[in-house]
């Protein structure tokens, strides 16, 4: 007799009440040997407001290295769009003068476009003939490949309203998003007609589909052959998966389907999304998952817009118009206390591993460009959690304008700041990847420099010095 | 998503007397569309409903039982079904292992899948019982794979359903190698045909199996497996001759199968989901088109305005695309049936949508329509997204002819390429000039950035003239000297579609010259007038026909192969779209595949 990971009791309610009951998750049993770590990217449209994501901190100069504590620095200081996450002060790194300059290097393709691939892959684009796509695999699925369960989903990429596609397999391998929280759900917990078999015997007909791939091979020319293998290896691996997924134990609330299920709007489906990344980091169902989110719509955010779209009259009126300055601003606000209210839900469930889910868990947040005017410059990341490889609860300010690689910029060239590339390869390693690059390990500037991606961001294991 | 250029992206050299192209054999997956409709009719289980659409807002009508949807193909410049856009993911083996094991149980509901006459009153004949089972699962494994099975893939199947009936009994058995032939490469792949003799071709090429083909027309023409009497046909050598396959296509183009392959072919190249995002602005068009539903609201109900602004807009955008596809359906099917009635006709359709709300609103209004003006309904659709019913009913209608002309002027097409506030005259242009002339236009470059006007109603002035203000200097002009006047023909249309003669209180100028290069230029008043010369101007002919071919192989054949030539040559003699359909199933291009390829 199996069962299914929903037949169990409430525990995951909201809020702390969780805490206080305190779930049971049975894989601490059987997650084998060392400590499980989680990632969440969470990736947002238009860049953010650098001037109002900033927190200035007098005095300090913008041509070095520096870093301020973030633990002690009141409320009222902190800038309007990270204001949301001061409850998790302890926990946040922001990280400033990072800049998205390889992007500025690639030639192909819209700078959206551009953008959403180097951040993530901090590789070329790959340039279809009509589309870009990536050169190479986004760090989620770098991550993923290393810390994943066989037996498990290897990680979720996410989407509310329509995100970005941030995150790719390898070259020009584009991953779907899924933006509908009941399929998420079902792909998590199943509890469908078609689950009622056992998982042996449904394993059965993805064996005989296997088989069949694998006899078709001495027939196919070399390329079709490569499809073929890289298909029925997925369905390989998905064997192991469902018996994984089967065999599963772990407490969930029973309204968790009625509560995603049907959801409306952006609000809703957020938080849908985020109840869903809880449980199954609860269950251990994934270790990695990705938030793509769309554009804000009208009804999610807390004040009347301007006529007109997010895109055309705030994002590029950035720099020339207040009000749109004031609207992004406001914008990126939304994006931040969506990243609250996603770590709040993880702080409320604990882990086996002691402490809660957040306290073994990543978010990196960041977005396609440096802001909404197309720039790569003054490119925000902000980090929370990831406390067993980072120093967190302080803003680490980074040389601006030191890359010999020039961006366009609203007042035009101007010098990039450090690339993010560096910043990729510190959440690699944090997360248990022995590498020294992400995507691109060096580049040459137009001016024929080299400049070198290799190695992690300084400042952000230990206190900057000096 | 940019609209992107139509290219001959390789120029593959074609040796001395190629029959087809060497590159043009690509190993395509099914298609979600594909999938749904393969399903339909391997099974036929009508009231099954295979064909649920992702974009329409519609609420699952069994909370417990969603439809598993695929994870779409990444489209190719506007269409699925290419190679390209076919990698695979986990998500998409797990939908389909998913999409299996739903659909697996319906063999044993489907009048089609027993050889017997009633398995049920065998109960009491193990041998029989099985028998038949055995022989069903042999006969449907040959359908779902489209081809007679080899000796060695007999033995696998039969050792698989062997094992399955061994465990589970007859009828889960039958159910778990439904599951597993689903999921095979057979089913899921347009493969090569083990079975056909490896006959010498003419240089470089051979004759695809005949069950193959059977396949490729069937795919094309239906989006769906071969019927009985197109497997039949294989199965008798009738697919041999060039007039043989011609015969079958003709036949199959008068299935209702055939409307709705081609209304999809014209969807992607249209690009019509890009009306289920557009959004246009409340405060800028919202009198004008749902007025009298507004004024419902009390004062300060802003977030009521903007709930019954989106059901207006949700309404509006579903009953345009169904529109857009019944007037291509029909102006092909019933009407002239050439690309130039496609352009021009005027013979179309205007809907009227009923919420739970006292005012009916409808697309009439778009069209500047009265209610009188619309002929007999001939459709009703009922939408439900969880806020309102919808009960969507399509009329035939006569569109104002100084107004409209075809599928360009479609507030469908027009609603999808315009910002909130105001139409978008560069990705009206951009679209023109990239699908309907394959004039590729590239990318903006980095200068450009941020340099979009702001999409707000203006101070002074016109979006034509604001839009030329920011284009008119290089580097921009280089580009915008084509982008521009194309799209300026359609500022008689505001984001929702409708039209108008004024733009801020000034009268709409629509008039421009359009320089082709060597193809000389096209003049025009206004988009009626641009459609009408792209409905006979050869560059644009030619773009369809490649479009369609390349659709219909996979992957973009390389334009100077004489093949290629002869087709469009064919043409551009009358436009007759469905007769170029029949040329392209008839042409080598089409029935033949190089050597080591797939099909």
């Amino acid at each position: 007799m199996t069962w299914s990971r929903r037949q169990f009791l409430s525990a995951l309610g909201l809020g702390s009440a969780a805490l206080a009951t305190g779930i049971r998750p049975a894989w601490s049993q059987d997650a084998g040997t060392g400590a499980i770590k989680r990632l969440v990217i969470v990736s947002n449209g238009h860049g953010n407001v650098h001037g109002h994501w900033r927190i200035p901190f007098e005095g300090r100069p913008t041509d070095r290295l520096w870093d301020a504590s973030l633990v002690d620095l009141p409320e009222d200081r902190w800038s309007p769009v990270l204001r949301p996450l001061y409850p998790f002060r302890r926990k946040l790194l922001a990280i400033d003068g990072l800049s998205l300059s390889s992007a500025e290097l690639d030639l192909a393709g819209y700078r959206h476009e551009k953008g959403w691939v180097h951040a993530w892959t901090g590789d070329w684009g790959y340039f279809t003939g009509s589309d870009l796509l990536a050169a190479g695999p986004s760090l989620d699925q770098l991550v993923a490949r290393h810390v994943a369960r066989p037996d498990r989903l290897a990680s979720l990429e996410l989407q509310v309203e329509e995100g970005r596609p941030v995150c790719h397999a390898g070259q020009a391998q584009p991953l779907p998003l899924e933006g509908d929280p009941l399929r998420v759900y079902r792909r998590l917990f199943g509890g469908t007609s078609e689950d009622d078999l056992d998982p042996a015997r449904r394993n059965a007909a993805l064996d005989f589909a296997a088989a069949e791939a694998e006899a078709l091979r001495p027939r196919l020319g070399a390329e079709d052959r490569q499809r073929l293998e890289a298909h029925f290896t997925l369905v390989r691996e998905l064997g192991a998966r469902i018996r994984g997924l089967a065999e599963a134990r772990c407490e969930t609330d029973g309204d968790l389907e009625g509560r995603v299920a049907g959801t409306r709007g952006y609000a809703e489906t957020y938080t849908a999304m985020v109840e869903l990344v809880r449980a199954a980091f609860a269950c251990d169902l994934t270790r990695v998952v990705t938030l793509s989110l769309g554009d804000l719509t009208p009804e999610s955010l807390p004040f009347r817009p301007v006529s007109g779209s997010v895109h055309d009259s705030w994002a590029h009126q950035l720099y020339t118009d207040p009000e749109a300055e004031r609207g992004m601003t406001a914008y990126m606000a939304v994006h931040a206390q969506q990243v609250a209210q996603l770590a709040a839900a993880l702080d409320s469930v604990p882990d086996p591993q002691g402490g809660t889910l957040l306290d073994h868990t990543l978010i990196a947040w960041g977005s396609e460009m440096g802001d909404g005017w197309h720039g790569y410059e003054r490119y925000c990341v902000s980090l929370l959690g990831g406390t067993w490889h980072f120093q967190p609860g302080r803003y680490v300010h980074h040389p601006e304008r030191v890359s010999p690689i020039q961006l366009v910029g609203p007042t035009g060239e101007v010098r990039g700041g450090t690339p993010h590339q560096h910043v990729l390869v510190s959440l690699a390693q944090a997360m248990g990847l022995d590498t020294d690059h992400v995507g691109l390990a060096e580049v040459q500037a137009r001016t024929g420099e080299r400049i070198v991606l290799r190695g992690p961001l300084d400042g952000l294991t230990a206190e900057v010095t000096g | 998503m940019r609209a992107a250029p139509l290219l001959p992206l390789l120029a593959v050299a074609c040796g001395r007397g190629d029959v087809v192209p060497a590159d043009v054999a690509p190993l395509q997956r099914l298609t979600p569309t594909e999938y749904r409709h393969t399903i339909r009719d391997l099974f036929a289980v009508e009231e099954f409903d295979v064909d649920p659409d992702p974009e329409e807002p519609i609420v699952e009508d069994d909370e417990d039982e969603p439809a598993v949807v695929l994870p779409p193909d990444r489209p190719v410049e506007g269409f699925e079904g290419l190679a390209e856009g076919q990698t695979a993911s986990p998500y998409l083996v797990e939908q389909l292992q998913r999409a299996a094991a739903r659909h697996a149980p319906l063999a044993l509901q489907s009048p089609v899948f027993f050889v017997c006459d009633d398995i049920h009153a065998l109960g009491d004949d193990d041998d029989a019982e099985r028998a038949c089972a055995r022989d069903s699962v042999l006969r449907f494994a040959q359908r779902a794979w489209r081809r007679p099975l080899t000796d060695a893939e007999r033995t696998r199947l039969l050792a698989f359903w062997e094992a399955n009936a061994a465990a589970s009994g007859v009828f889960d058995g039958i159910r778990l190698t439904v599951e597993g032939l689903l999921q095979s490469p057979q089913f899921l792949y347009r493969l090569a045909d083990p079975g056909a003799p490896a006959a010498n071709g003419p240089e470089g090429a051979v004759p695809l199996s005949p069950f193959e083909l059977a396949s490729r027309l069937s795919y094309f023409l239906w989006d769906s497996m071969p019927d009985a009497r197109l497997f039949e046909a294989a199965a008798k050598g009738q697919l041999e001759t060039p007039a043989q396959v011609r015969a079958q296509a003709r036949r199959m183009l008068e299935d209702p199968r055939a409307r709705q392959a081609v209304a999809r072919f014209h969807h992607q190249w249209l690009d019509l989901d890009r009306i289920h995002t557009a959004r246009a602005d409340l405060g800028q068009y919202g009198r004008r088109y749902a007025g009298g539903l507004l004024s419902e609201v009390e004062e300060d109900g802003l977030q009521e305005e903007e709930e019954l602004w989106s059901a207006f807009l949700i309404g509006s955008r579903n009953a345009g695309v169904r529109e857009a596809e019944q007037f291509v359906v029909s102006t092909l099917f019933d009407r002239g049936g050439t690309f130039a009635d496609l352009l021009t006709s005027t013979e179309g359709y205007a809907s009227r949508i009923d919420f739970d709300l006292d005012e009916p609103l409808g697309t009439d209004r778009l069209y500047g329509l009265s209610e009188d003006a619309l002929g007999e309904p001939i459709e009703q659709r009922i939408l439900d997204d969880g806020n309102f019913e919808y009960r969507i009913t399509l009329h035939e209608a006569s569109w104002p002819e100084d107004e409209r002309a075809g599928v360009l002027t479609l507030p469908a097409w027009l609603g999808g390429f315009s910002h909130p506030v105001h139409p978008a005259p560069i990705l009206r242009g951009t679209f023109v000039l990239e699908r309907l002339l394959c004039q590729p236009i590239g990318q903006p470059p980095p200068e450009a950035a941020g340099q979009s006007p702001p999409d707000a109603a203006l101070a002074d002035g016109t979006n034509r003239a604001r839009v030329e203000a920011i284009t008119a200097d290089a580097p921009c002009s280089a580009c915008h000297d084509r982008i521009n006047p194309t799209g300026f023909a359609f500022e008689a249309y505001d984001s929702v579609g409708g039209f108008r003669t004024e733009d801020n209180g000034l009268p709409v100028d629509t008039r421009g010259v359009l320089s082709l290069g060597q193809a000389g230029e096209l003049r025009f008043a206004d988009a009626v007038e641009l459609s009408r010369q792209l409905a006979t101007h050869p560059l644009a002919l030619d773009c369809y026909a490649e479009t369609w071919l390349r659709y219909a192989l996979g992957a973009a054949p390389p334009l100077d192969h004489p093949r290629v030539v002869e087709i469009r040559d064919r043409f551009r003699q009358d436009g007759d779209v469905l007769a170029l359909l029949e040329d392209l199933v008839a042409s080598d291009l089409f029935r033949f595949r190089p050597t080591g390829g797939a099909q």
